[in-house]
Formats: C-alpha cells, sequence, structure tokens
C-alpha cells in the first residue's frame, strides 16, 4: 500500500462532470490495485467512457509531473502527454492485461519522450544554464530560512536544479520510481534494461542528488 | 552494509524520501489538456455516423411515394377502363384477303381456285347477311351482283302487289307469265321460309 498527499480540490471541466484530485497534504489517497485499472481499461475497449475517465483521473497527476520533470518544458510536457493518452487510447482494442496498466502507460511515456528526443535531437540529458545557475545560487533550507514560502519556492527550484544534473537513464529511473510508484523490476521493463542495472542507476541518481541538494543546502 | 546501503533500500522500499515533497511539487496538467485527452477518448469510441452522398429534403419522400401511387393508379384505370378491341370476323373473306399469294409463284391451272373459293366466301357473306331480301335467296340472285337487284320490280318487293301482278296477267291472258311469277313467287316465300335467322 502506498500513499501520497493529495489536495481534494475538485475541477469540474464543462464537458465532463469528472472531478480530480488536486495536491493536497490534508488526504491520503490510496493507489488502487492494477488489476483493477486493467479492468477499467478492458472495459473502456468495450466502449465504456466512465471506465476511461476513473482511469484518467488516476493517472493523470503522476504521468504529466513524470514527463514535465523530464522535458523541463511546460509546453513539450504538455504535448507529450497528449501523445501518451492518444496511443492509450488508439491502442485500447490491443491492450493485453500481461502487466500492470501503470507498466503498459510509462512504458508509453518512457517512449515517446525518447521519440521526442530523437526528434529535435535535443540531449535528453544534460545541466541547462539556467538550471546550473539556480543551483549555484540556492538558498538555504527552508527550516533555517525566517521566510517559509521563499524557501519552500526555493527549495522546489533546487530540486529541479539537482535533477537536471542527472545523466538522462538515471533522471529516468529515478523519476518513474518517485512519480509513478512502479517496482524496480517493472522500472527495468519499461526502461529496457536488467533489474540490475535500474537498481544501479538508481542508486547513482540518489546518490548524486543527494550530494547536489547538500552542496546546495551547505 | 552500510548507512548510505541502508537509506537507500529505504528509498527502495518508499520508507524515505530524498526530498520533502511541497503541495508545488505535485502539480497536475491544466484543465484544458483534461478536456482535450477526454474529448478524444470519447470520440474514439463513438461510432462514427454513416457518410450520406446525398442528402434529400424531408418531404421528398412522401412526394415520390404520392407520386408513384398516382402514377400506378392511372396506368390501372387506363388499362381498365379502355372498351376491348371487337375481334375481327373470322371469315374466309377476310383470310383471303390476308393471305398474300406471291405472284411469281403462282402457276396458271391454280388460278381458278381463288375464283371459286371468293364465289364460296361471296356466298357465305350473304348467307349469313340474312334472307332479309327474297330476291337474294336463289343460288342465282345470290351470284348476281348488287347492281341487278335493282332492276327487280317495285311489286316483286311486296307479297301483296306481287300476288295482285300475277292476277292481272292472268286476267290479262299472260298466262305463261302468270305462272312464272307464281313459280317465283312460290320459290322467294320458301326461301324466305327456311333462312337460317327464321
Amino acid at each position: 500500500m502506498n500513499a501520497a498527499t493529495f489536495t481534494m480540490d475538485g475541477l469540474t471541466t464543462p464537458e465532463t462532470t469528472v472531478r480530480f484530485a488536486r495536491p493536497s497534504r490534508t488526504r491520503t489517497v490510496e493507489v488502487v490495485s492494477d488489476d483493477e485499472d486493467a479492468q477499467l481499461m478492458l472495459a473502456y475497449a468495450r466502449g465504456e467512457m466512465r471506465a476511461f475517465e476513473t482511469l484518467y483521473a488516476r493517472h493523470r497527476g503522476a504521468l504529466y509531473r513524470y514527463l514535465t520533470r523530464q522535458a523541463r518544458d511546460g509546453e513539450i510536457a504538455n504535448d507529450l502527454f497528449q501523445e501518451v493518452w492518444s496511443r492509450v487510447i488508439v491502442n485500447r482494442a490491443r491492450y493485453e492485461p500481461r502487466a500492470k496498466f501503470r507498466t503498459f502507460l510509462f512504458t508509453l511515456a518512457h517512449n515517446c519522450f525518447i521519440d521526442h528526443c530523437r526528434r529535435t535531437k535535443a540531449r535528453p540529458a544534460g545541466l541547462r544554464v539556467e538550471d546550473a545557475d539556480d543551483a549555484d545560487l540556492l538558498p538555504a533550507p527552508e527550516d533555517t530560512q525566517p521566510d517559509a514560502a521563499l524557501s519552500k519556492d526555493e527549495s522546489s527550484r533546487r530540486y529541479r536544479a539537482a535533477l537536471a544534473t542527472l545523466p538522462a537513464e538515471q533522471r529516468d529511473v529515478y523519476l518513474l520510481h518517485e512519480e509513478s510508484d512502479l517496482s524496480l523490476e517493472e522500472i527495468a521493463r519499461v526502461t529496457g534494461v536488467g533489474a540490475e542495472t535500474a537498481k544501479s542507476r538508481l542508486r547513482y541518481a540518489v546518490a548524486k542528488l543527494k550530494t547536489a541538494l547538500s552542496v546546495a543546502e551547505a | 552494509m552500510t548507512g548510505s546501503d541502508d537509506d537507500f533500500e529505504d528509498f527502495l522500499n518508499r520508507r524515505k524520501s530524498i526530498v520533502r515533497k511541497s503541495a508545488d511539487e505535485m502539480f497536475e496538467p491544466p484543465a484544458e489538456l483534461d478536456r482535450v485527452v477526454l474529448r478524444q477518448a470519447r470520440e474514439a469510441i463513438q461510432p462514427p455516423e454513416p457518410m450520406r452522398v446525398f442528402s434529400a429534403p424531408r418531404w421528398s419522400m412522401p412526394i415520390a411515394l404520392a407520386a408513384t401511387l398516382l402514377l400506378a393508379f392511372t396506368i390501372i384505370f387506363r388499362v381498365g377502363m379502355e372498351p376491348p378491341k371487337p375481334a375481327g370476323e373470322v371469315t374466309a373473306q377476310n383470310v383471303a384477303e390476308r393471305v398474300e399469294v406471291p405472284a411469281a409463284s403462282a402457276a396458271p391451272a391454280p388460278m381458278a381456285e381463288p375464283s371459286a373459293e371468293r364465289s364460296r366466301a361471296d356466298s357465305t357473306t350473304r348467307r349469313m347477311a340474312g334472307a332479309s331480301a327474297a330476291t337474294d335467296a336463289s343460288a342465282d340472285a345470290a351470284s348476281a351482283p348488287a347492281a341487278k337487284a335493282s332492276e327487280v320490280p317495285a311489286w316483286r318487293r311486296d307479297p301483296k302487289s306481287w300476288t295482285a301482278e300475277i292476277q292481272r296477267l292472268r286476267d290479262a291472258g299472260e298466262t305463261a307469265r302468270a305462272d312464272a311469277e307464281a313459280a317465283e313467287f312460290k320459290r322467294a316465300q320458301r326461301a324466305y321460309a327456311v333462312a337460317p335467322d327464321r
């Protein structure tokens, strides 16, 4: 059982009455079983729109954060997010619940991001200048700052800058672990490497992040 | 096992996080993006509308039906009310008139045969016309042309005047003519009595 904190601000779209959960510190949302997700996907393949709405509400946040932190660009993240769900929709008839739906979804997201990098010939890894500058100028942790709000904002920026210093493979594994709640074996399957390789990449990523954050704090 | 290994295992088992995530770190996709994805998902499972090459106006169907019914009834009435054509009378003469005998192939000897058949047809026609005219009762009279009928004396057309004429001939001493007229009168009366329509 995994838990995350979310805000329960309802979002009602004009076209649907689906209410999506917004981040909050006050509500604990249970992560549902992936078998249920697979059943929802199969139900959507049979034409039940309500099943897709439920499925989408469950995974939209994690997927969006994964893509945003991978792409580090809001517009690109939006495009990739829409592309991933488009592939889910298009492949609904061919979907087979051989693995967890979450694994299927993040495999699509991983592949979409790789395709994007190939199309734009952009470096999937690397430190952007503004991120490096942000990292160098990061202030102290929030508990040492009098202004908590400013500290929170700066802490977030420092985290993003530390993520940007990671190589693409390590950042990918780390973000999959953090955002998708996949197991190490599932992350290895998504990224197409062995479980030991994935674990090694994750170990390096965690060590580098700790170092970057501690340097920034210092 | 070192302390860093323990920390990593805790991280792997999600018992410990590297950073303390704030609510700002739990951002979500914008509402517009939600609408786009959900609309796409909804449209994907909607059955495609059948393409209509020609969309006729709504009133065309009843108009077409009424026109079809009107045409059908018109045809039925015209066919039903039309009087039947009288079938042509089948007579030897009609048949003979319609049969075309090639002139080239006709031999001189059989030439008499059509004339004989023609005379038989004439006699049949006259016989079927009835014995209204007493002068046509005899075979000679039947073969005589119609123009000769106008030369028959007027007193022969009425039995009373005919018998009066016979009596006058007898009174005048013309016994032979009176006997001939009397015999002719009797023949005409017999022909009238045995006529088919009597």
